[in-house]
């Protein structure tokens, strides 16, 4: 009787501490997949807003607000939970920063997780060609 | 054994929402990349009617629920003139009476300087689940380019 009732006992102290390590991977499992996700789409609209700054390769101003705008098209202000922005167009590279909500990282207090893309516009026999460049025909 | 009992439903609930909120996560990438994609191949000049191009795009992951009609993707080019937008060209494929694009209004979408163009393309996607109560019923991914 007693053996059976400490049987019962280990299933409960069992699950308790399986939990206390799954629980936490599964939160950064999400919290990671979320990353993901944000960093993908915000790749996707900073691809976006370099070719649209692209389009004007000797108007500055009209390089940052064509890049601005496709970038609200593809990822507005506060998209996906995110947090402030930081937008930086300079001579066809536009870099971009966001705060990706952190939610199960919280509890480390981790509030919330930096994400930048970057992607300059390049042309075909340009010599300095960089990592983050994406190359156009000639123009 | 009662302990188990009561214990298996906790744990098969959030196996479960762990599965659906995966589950999410994957159908919104599928349909990011589907939508980046077909955008690229519209702004190269892909004609969507052609049985060639249509394959392409069913092939694309997650492409084979456009082709089961489970979801519609809309492909337009919009053309900003002095007097308002236009929309250029007009593709679509998968289950069009169910959803409407959002490109029927452009301004919506995105904004253009006169004479300046655009290609949205946006996909619809049909969650089915057995999840569905943790997962959306429906996916909406856009890329404008």
């Amino acid at each position: 009787m007693r053996r059976r009732a400490r049987q019962r006992g280990l299933a409960i102290v069992t699950f308790s501490m399986v939990a206390a390590v799954a629980v936490p991977f599964m939160g950064l499992a999400i919290d990671g997949a979320m990353l993901v996700v944000v960093k993908e789409r915000l790749t996707t609209a900073v691809d976006s807003a370099a070719k649209a700054a692209a389009r004007y390769p000797a108007d500055e101003t009209k390089q940052d607000s064509a890049a601005r705008r496709f970038l609200d098209a593809n990822f507005p202000e506060g998209y996906m939970g995110t947090g402030a922005r930081t937008i930086a167009v300079d001579k066809g590279r536009v870099e971009v920063r966001i705060t990706a909500p952190a939610y199960f990282l919280r509890l480390l207090h981790v509030k919330g997780v930096e994400v930048v893309a970057a992607r300059a516009i390049l042309w075909v026999g340009s010599p300095d060609l960089r990592q983050d460049a994406l190359v156009l025909p000639p123009h | 054994m009662l302990e188990f009992a009561l214990i298996a439903p906790v744990v098969g609930a959030f196996l479960a929402g762990l599965i659906g909120v995966s589950m999410t996560f994957v159908r919104t990438m599928q349909a990011d990349q589907i939508c980046k994609k077909t955008v690229q191949m519209a702004a190269a000049g892909a004609d969507f009617d052609a049985e060639s191009v249509k394959a392409e795009v069913y092939a694309l992951y997650g492409g084979k629920a456009l082709q089961e009609r489970n979801a519609v993707l809309y492909v337009n080019h919009v053309i900003r003139e002095a007097s308002g937008y236009r929309q250029a060209k007009s593709f679509a494929l998968g289950r069009v009476n169910r959803w409407t694009s959002a490109a029927e209004s452009p301004e919506d979408v995105i904004r253009l300087e006169p004479g300046e163009d655009a290609w949205i393309a946006e996909l619809w996607f049909d969650n089915e689940s057995i999840l569905s109560v943790i997962t959306p019923k429906e996916l909406h991914a856009r890329s404008v380019l």
